[in-house]
């Protein structure tokens, strides 16, 4: 128990030191007088007695040595004095300690901002009981097959026999309508099973979560809100527990809301806004509410945590014996017979985020190698100080710990600009995404595991930039210094050198991934998706007013058709390429298959190709006086069921036990993203697709205004969720490349900026170095050209093998990576040459003061210093 | 096994507490002097060694301090137990008898 005394008073001993110091002074002059006292009684002199007394006493300065060591705290103490130290010698260095503060400010910003989003996207874990044993079922007919979502009478039937093994939970992840206040707004909502929340070991935040009973309510259901829907749409209204809400035009009644920054094993990119049961599935439309209960028609997220001491092959192999006898009792819609079991905590994503973090760490690593020069020009420029200290019998670790300790200081305050930088870059992040359908609250913010990652930072910051100068600094040759003649500088040179090479390296490397993912963005832009991206287009997503919304469809497009610079309106279920309806419809061919096959499908209106400028191989578009008797498929599948899209034509599908005939082929285009294989797909016909596609006379930019106007005036019913040129609905599918391109862009530009500030300072610092020597060079005769070629030759020889080392690396590493270059060659000519441009005009720009500096050089003056 | 600073430490620390618990409060001088009569001079310490003992013990709170007037008029600093302090003797003092104990049964051995 006396040790937590003594701590908390060496604390306070750190504190007071110098009162205390004074206090003991005053102590030990009182104890001296009166042993002179004493001796003076007994007969001496009083100086004599006096001397005698002090004698006695010991040594007051070693005393006073001794008794600061016993009140302990020393290390606390020295490590004041060093950081008071390291002030004033930044004080006198006050160029250099700011480029690289600066420097170092400038690169822990952006890492920690991008550790925020990828721990945010693929470091977290779910914020649930037991997350480790959480897994994802999926159901497949073989090793290689396709996967086979269950659906919702699966999931009952893999709770009650798989009881053993595991608790299992049920999702459906949709979207809604949220009724506030009058204005309208789409939301992600999960209809989960009444365990939901339970299992999970979830927390409310205010109110409780869905509990099992919730299932069956009475009256308006129960709803459950995220924090961010309670923060942005209600203000953290104390009493939301009660109130009732519009989903989809029907009340629903608040029963609480979710923790902050829950996240649920399933992540979806938004999170969801609002939780209800999933026996209130009649928010959702007729169909799908119909579907969502009957086996093999919608499929429902099914999540299963194991039990304790079961593996995941256990619980694989008995699920599995499980859905072999599911096919076995329901052969028409079960045809998965193995169960694979998918980790929540994948460690794929933990690799990738490792990867993007490395990448960004890159350029940290780039600006602490400039650190570590700066530091050690200081410390050559410091060497007399330090002979001088060693001298006077510092030990060399003492020197070490001081360098360390302004290393500290250093990475510390460059840590805290670099946070506050991060903590701007975080508010900008959203305003670069793409625009996505519903709104993206990715949550980031400066929390305890950025701040945590940024100390780690700094520490690692410290050691690369301080450890390596700090040990060749604290061991200059006394006597040659002391002597005031020049060290020799040849290893330290050599140290430096290394540094430009691993930093041209890195740099270089940055660049050549950069152009390659650049020019892999450009080939992707050409590729054609089914239809003419050059066409005036714009996509109105609809939104309902209410349940039963009046309006008359007909009559909406009619009055878009009146507007001025309208050419034709027509409109799809799903816009393209929009990242949603991947969803597989199970059609058989009449003559050609027995079993349905599932195939992807959308919905069209009138005139749809048409407008969208799809090529028509065969038969026709729809028209206004078609029915639900139609279908136009694509190339692909006409080629993979009946040979050619000539016979398609005429031939019938069987969807939802109704024939339709199709009338027409269209070619093949892409629907979920830019790089799928050409997949078969086919169009039903819909007089009143969701989403309206307007195609105009000139710049569709230019009428978005007039459209709005249009919709706000003159068709009441619907609200306006969207209203999107091409360009921007494609952004989604862009969004890949986009992403990565420019986060490998920003790295590379940082990179090859502190790179070529790196080398300023080192030809610069050579240049000083042989001042002397150009001078009496240039007085024996020599010209510009040669001084030139003494001075830049290190330098440029260290950006050539920088810069061939990180091509090399460049083009190794993009091989391995092939599959993200779309069409281009790890080798691409543009790329490399674009990539050895940029650095040799940053080396170029980097050497031009020191260069005419040495050329500048006097002569006269340099002889006379002598 | 406490090396020889530790055990020299630890009897100086209980000599200090024993004359405090004697002669009740004291000042730095007079506890150095008492010491030394004590131990009728075998131990002549150099007295400043006396100053970081005091320290710990008033850290670890078996002694307390307060200012007042030496006889020469100046301002000293003047120490007294704790009760803690007290309680720390009892222990220390029970740890030297059995030890005692068991070095004289050493000693009687054959």
């Amino acid at each position: 128990m006396h040790s937590f005394w003594t701590f908390l008073a060496r604390i306070r001993a750190l504190i007071l030191r110098n009162r205390l110091d004074r206090d003991l002074d005053d102590e030990l002059q009182a104890h001296a007088e009166l042993l002179a006292l004493e001796y003076r009684q007994s007969g001496l002199s009083p100086d004599e007695a006096e001397r005698a007394a002090r004698l006695r006493l010991g040594g007051i300065e070693q005393t006073k040595e001794e008794v600061r060591d016993a009140r302990g705290a020393r290390w606390l103490e020295d490590l004041w004095r060093d950081a008071r130290y390291a002030l004033r010698m930044f004080a006198k260095y006050r160029g250099t300690t700011a480029v690289a503060v600066l420097s170092l400010a400038f690169a822990i910003g952006p890492n920690a901002t991008l550790f925020g989003v990828v721990d945010r996207l693929f470091l977290k874990p779910p914020t649930v009981q037991g997350s480790s044993r959480i897994f994802f079922l999926y159901a497949k007919a073989d090793r290689a097959g396709v996967s086979e979502n269950p659906t919702y009478p699966d999931y009952l039937d893999y709770q009650e026999r798989g009881r053993d093994v595991a608790d299992f939970l049920a999702a459906f992840g949709h979207g809604v309508m949220l009724n506030v206040n009058g204005a309208n707004e789409l939301v992600p909502i999960e209809l989960v099973s009444d365990n939901y929340f339970p299992m999970l070991g979830v927390r409310a935040a205010a109110g409780r979560t869905l509990v099992e009973s919730d299932a069956r309510f009475e009256g308006a259901p129960p709803v459950m809100l995220s924090y961010s829907l309670w923060q942005r749409k209600f203000g953290l209204a104390a009493d939301i527990v009660g109130k009732t809400i519009m989903l989809q035009f029907r009340p629903f009644r608040i029963v609480g809301v979710a923790p902050r920054d829950f996240r649920e094993p399933i992540q979806h990119v938004t999170p969801n806004d609002v939780w209800v049961p999933l026996s209130a599935a009649f928010i959702l439309d007729k169909i799908e509410s119909k579907d969502l209960m009957q086996r093999g028609k919608l499929s429902v997220d099914v999540t299963v945590r194991l039990h304790d001491g079961v593996s995941r092959q256990q619980a694989e192999t008995t699920l599995s014996a499980i859905a072999t006898q599911l096919a076995k009792e329901h052969p028409d819609t079960n045809r998965g017979k193995i169960v694979v079991l998918r980790a929540a905590n994948d460690p794929g994503k933990a690799v990738l985020g490792a990867i993007i973090l490395s990448l960004i760490g890159m350029v940290l690593l780039i600006a602490c190698a400039n650190v570590a020069g700066i530091r050690l020009a200081q410390g050559e420029a410091r060497r007399r100080e330090f002979a001088m200290r060693l001298a006077l019998g510092a030990g060399r670790w003492r020197l070490l710990r001081q360098l360390l300790a302004e290393s500290l200081l250093l990475a510390s305050v460059s840590a805290g600009l670099g946070l506050l930088l991060a903590y701007w870059l975080i508010q900008a992040v959203p305003a670069v995404l793409p625009s996505l359908p519903m709104p993206l609250d990715m949550g980031l913010r400066v929390d305890a595991r950025l701040l945590a990652y940024t100390l780690l930072l700094s520490m690692i910051t410290t050691l690369a930039s301080g450890l390596l100068p700090a040990l060749r600094v604290s061991r200059p040759d006394l006597a040659v210094v002391l002597k005031g003649e020049a060290p020799g500088s040849r290893s330290r040179s050599w140290f430096r050198g290394s540094l430009i090479v691993a930093q041209i390296a890195c740099s270089q490397f940055l660049l050549v991934g950069t152009g390659l993912l650049v020019a892999s963005y450009f080939q992707v832009q050409h590729i054609r998706p089914g239809f003419d991206t050059s066409r005036h287009l714009l996509f109105a997503t609809l939104l309902p007013n209410a349940e039963r919304p009046n309006f008359n469809y007909e009559e909406m497009l009619d009055r878009l058709r009146a507007v001025p610079g309208v050419r034709r309106v027509s409109s799809v279920q799903e816009p393209p390429l929009s990242g949603s309806g991947g969803g597989l419809r199970q059609v058989s061919i009449p003559g050609i298959t027995d079993e349905p096959v599932g195939i992807s499908s959308n919905a069209a209106g009138p005139e749809y190709f048409t407008a969208m400028g799809t090529a028509i191989l065969r038969g026709r578009d729809f028209t206004k006086s078609d029915s639900q008797a139609v279908a136009i498929v694509n190339e692909q599948m006409a080629r993979r069921f009946w040979g050619d899209a000539g016979r398609a034509i005429g031939q019938f599908i069987r969807l939802d036990g109704r024939d339709r005939q199709i009338v027409g082929v269209v070619e093949t285009g892409k629907y979920q993203t830019l790089l799928e294989p050409p997949t078969p797909f086919f169009f039903m016909f819909t007089r009143a697709g969701g989403t309206l596609v307007l195609e105009t006379v000139g710049d569709p930019a230019v009428m978005v205004d007039s459209i709005r106007k249009t919709f706000r005036d003159a068709i009441p019913g619907v609200t306006l969720h969207s209203l999107v040129t091409v360009r921007q609905q494609l952004s989604l599918a862009f969004f890949l490349w986009q992403s990565a391109a420019g986060l490998l862009g920003i790295c590379a530009i940082l990179g090859i900026f502190l790179s070529g500030v790196g080398l300023y300072g080192v030809v610069s610092h050579g240049v000083t170095c042989r001042t002397h020597e150009i001078g009496v060079r240039m007085a024996m005769g020599a010209r510009a050209a040669n001084v030139l070629r003494l001075v830049l030759r290190q330098g440029l020889s260290m950006v050539a093998i920088g810069a061939a080392m990180g091509m090399a690396v460049a083009v190794a590493v993009a091989r391995v990576v092939s599959a993200v270059l779309y069409r281009v060659s790890p080798t691409d000519p543009l790329a490399l040459i674009g990539s050895v441009l940029a650095v040799a005009a940053v080396t170029f720009l980097a050497i031009q003061l020191p260069a005419r500096r040495a050329i500048r050089t006097d002569p006269m003056s340099v002889l006379r210093r002598e | 096994m406490p090396n020889k600073t530790d055990v020299l430490q630890g009897t100086l620390d209980l000599m200090v507490l024993k004359t405090l618990q004697i002669i009740g409060e004291l000042h730095g001088y007079g506890i150095a002097r008492r010491i030394e009569q004590v131990s009728e001079d075998i131990l002549r310490l150099n007295q400043g060694t006396l100053y970081p003992a005091l320290v710990r013990l008033e850290q670890r709170r078996w002694i307390k301090s307060k200012w007042g007037l030496s006889e020469t008029g100046r301002r000293a600093r003047f120490y007294s137990l704790t009760a803690s302090g007290r309680k720390q003797i009892e222990t220390e003092e029970e740890n030297w008898r059995r030890s005692a104990a068991v070095m004289a049964r050493f000693m009687e051995a054959q």
